[in-house]
C-alpha cells in the first residue's frame, strides 16, 4: 500500500491551474498540516490548518471547473450525493457543497443550484493513530465490546476509523488474529474505493460495502458476510441507532462514530440517548481535534460513567 | 497505332472518372441511414448507462466507442469525446461539440443531422438521470424520422446517381471519341 500524500494527483488535478499554481508556492510544512481547502465566490483560497489565505480570489468560473472535474461533467452520476451536500473523490477525500437549496415537493432538496462554497476535505491515512482506540475497543484483549466515537466534526473521528479498520482485519496487536470486519462506507470515505479496490489500507480481513446506507448495510452484512465487527461512519438518525441496537444483539461487535462536542451533546441527540439506555455500547470514546486531530480526550462506560484509568488498564 | 491505343486508355479514364463519382455519390446516401441507425444503438446504450448504471459520461463514452468500428463516425465521436472529457475542467456539451466536428469525415450524415446532435449535447449531463433520459428519448425520437427519410432519399437517389455517373461518362467518351 502506498503512502497517500497530503496533496494527491485527485486534488491537484481539481483545481483550475492559477489556483493549484498558487498552492504550488506554500511551504511544505503549510501543506503538511492542511486539512481543508476551501474555495468560495468572491474570497480567497483558504487553506484551513494552517489558516492560510492564497492571493487569488475565487470567481464563479474556478468553481465550475473544480464542479466540472469532480463530477466528470456528468450530474446525474452524482444525483444522490449532491442531495447530501457534498461529493466523494476518488481516494477518499470528500468535497462539501454550499449553494442555493432546490427543494423536492414532499420536502426534502432536490438539488444545490449558484454553487458558492467548496470545501474540498483531504481524507488521511495516519497508520497507528487507533492503537489506543484498539486497546480500548479489546479491553485489553478479554472480552470485546461495541464502541462509539463521538466528536466534533473534524476532530479526526474518520481517520481513527479508518485504522481501526486497518489494526482489527490484520490482526495487529493488541489482537491476536486478524477479524472478520465488515467496513460499510456509506460516502466512500473511510476505505475511498475506486473501481471496487480501497484506497486505503483497511485490513486483510476487510469487506468494504461500499456506498451502502448504514441500516441496510448492518442487514446485508450480518445475512451474508458473517461479521465479528461492523464499522460504520456517522451514525445519527433513529434508524441507524434501531439497526446498531439489533447489531448488539446479534453477537456482533460493533464500532461506530457519532458528532456530538461532548456527552450532553450527544445524549440530547435522540437516537444515541436511546442506544445509550440500552447499555449495548460498551465504551464511549470522545475524540478531540485538541491538541491534534485524533485525540482521546475522555472514555466512558456502558452507563455514561467516565472511565478514569482507561490508559493502561480495563 | 500507339494513338488509337491511347484513345482507349483516355476513354476508359474519363468512364472509370465519371462512375466512381456517380457511385461515391450514391454512398452517401446508402451510408446516411445506416449511420443513423448505428448512432440511435449508441445513444440507447448512453441511456442504459446513464438510467441504470449511473455511469459518468467519459466512462460510459469510451465502453461505448467500443462496439464500433474504428473507421465508423460512431466510434470517433464517443471514443473522441470520451477522451477529451479526461482534461479537467472539461465539460461535456464542450466536449461532444468538438468530437462532432471532428467526426465529420467519418460520416455522411447530413448538415441537419448534425446540428440536431449539437442540439442534443446541450443537455447532456448537466440533469439528473430522468431528465438525462428524456432527453436522449427525444433525440432518439428525432433520429428515428431522420433515418426514414433517409431510407426514402436513398431509394430514390441512389439509383440516379449511379447511373447518372455511368450515363455521363458513356455520353462524354462518344462525344470526344
Amino acid at each position: 500500500m502506498q503512502k497517500i500524500s497530503l496533496f494527491p494527483k485527485e486534488i491537484m488535478q481539481l483545481l483550475p491551474e492559477d489556483v493549484s499554481r498558487s498552492v504550488m508556492t506554500c511551504q511544505d510544512f503549510e501543506l503538511d498540516r492542511t486539512t481543508e481547502i476551501r474555495l468560495r465566490i468572491g474570497r480567497r483560497v483558504h487553506l484551513v490548518g494552517p489558516d492560510l489565505f492564497l492571493p487569488i480570489t475565487i470567481e464563479p468560473y474556478h468553481l465550475r471547473f473544480v464542479l466540472t472535474t469532480l463530477t466528470k461533467s456528468s450530474l446525474y452520476a452524482v444525483d444522490t450525493e449532491l442531495k447530501n451536500g457534498y461529493i466523494t473523490l476518488s481516494g477518499g477525500h470528500r468535497v462539501g457543497i454550499a449553494g442555493k437549496v432546490i427543494l423536492h415537493q414532499d420536502g426534502g432538496v432536490q438539488t444545490l443550484r449558484d454553487i458558492s462554497s467548496l470545501n474540498i476535505r483531504l481524507a488521511k491515512e495516519v497508520q497507528g493513530s487507533a492503537k489506543t482506540l484498539a486497546f480500548i475497543i479489546s479491553k485489553g484483549n478479554r472480552q470485546m465490546g461495541s464502541a462509539m466515537l463521538f466528536g466534533p466534526p473534524a476532530s479526526g473521528k474518520t481517520t481513527l476509523l479508518r485504522d481501526l479498520a486497518r489494526i482489527l482485519g490484520n490482526g495487529e496487536p493488541p489482537l491476536q488474529r486478524p477479524m472478520r470486519v465488515v467496513l460499510i462506507d456509506e460516502r466512500s470515505e473511510i476505505a475511498g474505493t475506486a473501481n471496487g479496490v480501497p484506497q486505503f489500507d483497511v485490513g486483510m480481513a476487510t469487506d468494504v460495502l461500499d456506498g451502502c446506507p448504514k441500516a441496510i448495510g448492518m442487514t446485508l452484512a450480518l445475512r451474508s458476510l458473517s461479521p465479528e465487527v461492523i464499522i460504520a461512519d456517522e451514525l445519527g438518525g433513529p434508524q441507524d441507532a434501531l439497526a446498531v441496537a439489533d447489531l448488539a444483539k446479534a453477537g456482533v461487535i460493533l464500532v461506530g462514530t457519532a458528532h456530538a462536542g461532548n456527552v450532553q451533546e450527544l445524549l440530547a441527540r435522540s437516537g444515541m440517548h436511546h442506544l445509550s439506555e440500552s447499555s449495548l455500547i460498551a465504551r464511549w470514546v470522545e475524540v478531540s481535534a485538541l491538541p491534534r486531530p485524533g485525540t482521546i480526550a475522555r472514555v466512558y462506560d456502558s452507563q455514561l460513567r467516565e472511565v478514569k484509568s482507561w490508559h493502561w488498564s480495563f | 497505332m500507339a494513338l488509337v491505343f491511347l484513345k482507349w486508355v483516355g476513354a476508359g479514364a474519363l468512364f472509370v472518372g465519371t462512375a466512381g463519382f456517380g457511385f461515391d455519390f450514391a454512398k452517401k446516401y446508402r451510408k446516411r441511414p445506416l449511420e443513423l441507425r448505428e448512432i440511435m444503438t449508441a445513444l440507447r446504450m448512453l441511456r442504459a448507462d446513464i438510467a441504470y448504471h449511473r455511469l459518468p459520461l467519459p466512462e460510459s463514452f469510451f465502453k461505448i466507442s467500443g462496439y464500433f468500428s474504428d473507421q465508423s463516425g460512431t466510434h470517433q465521436l464517443f471514443a473522441k469525446t470520451a477522451e477529451l472529457l479526461t482534461t479537467s475542467g472539461t465539460e461535456a456539451e464542450d466536449a461532444f461539440a468538438v468530437a462532432l466536428g471532428q467526426a465529420g469525415e467519418f460520416w455522411s450524415l447530413s448538415a441537419e443531422d448534425v446540428s440536431a446532435l449539437r442540439q442534443f449535447s446541450r443537455t447532456i449531463g448537466n440533469t439528473n438521470a430522468v431528465l438525462q433520459e428524456s432527453s436522449i428519448n427525444a433525440i432518439l425520437a428525432e433520429l428515428a424520422d431522420r433515418e426514414k427519410e433517409a431510407v426514402t432519399e436513398r431509394d430514390r437517389f441512389e439509383k440516379v446517381y449511379r447511373t447518372t455517373g455511368v450515363l455521363i461518362g458513356v455520353l462524354m467518351v462518344v462525344m470526344l471519341w
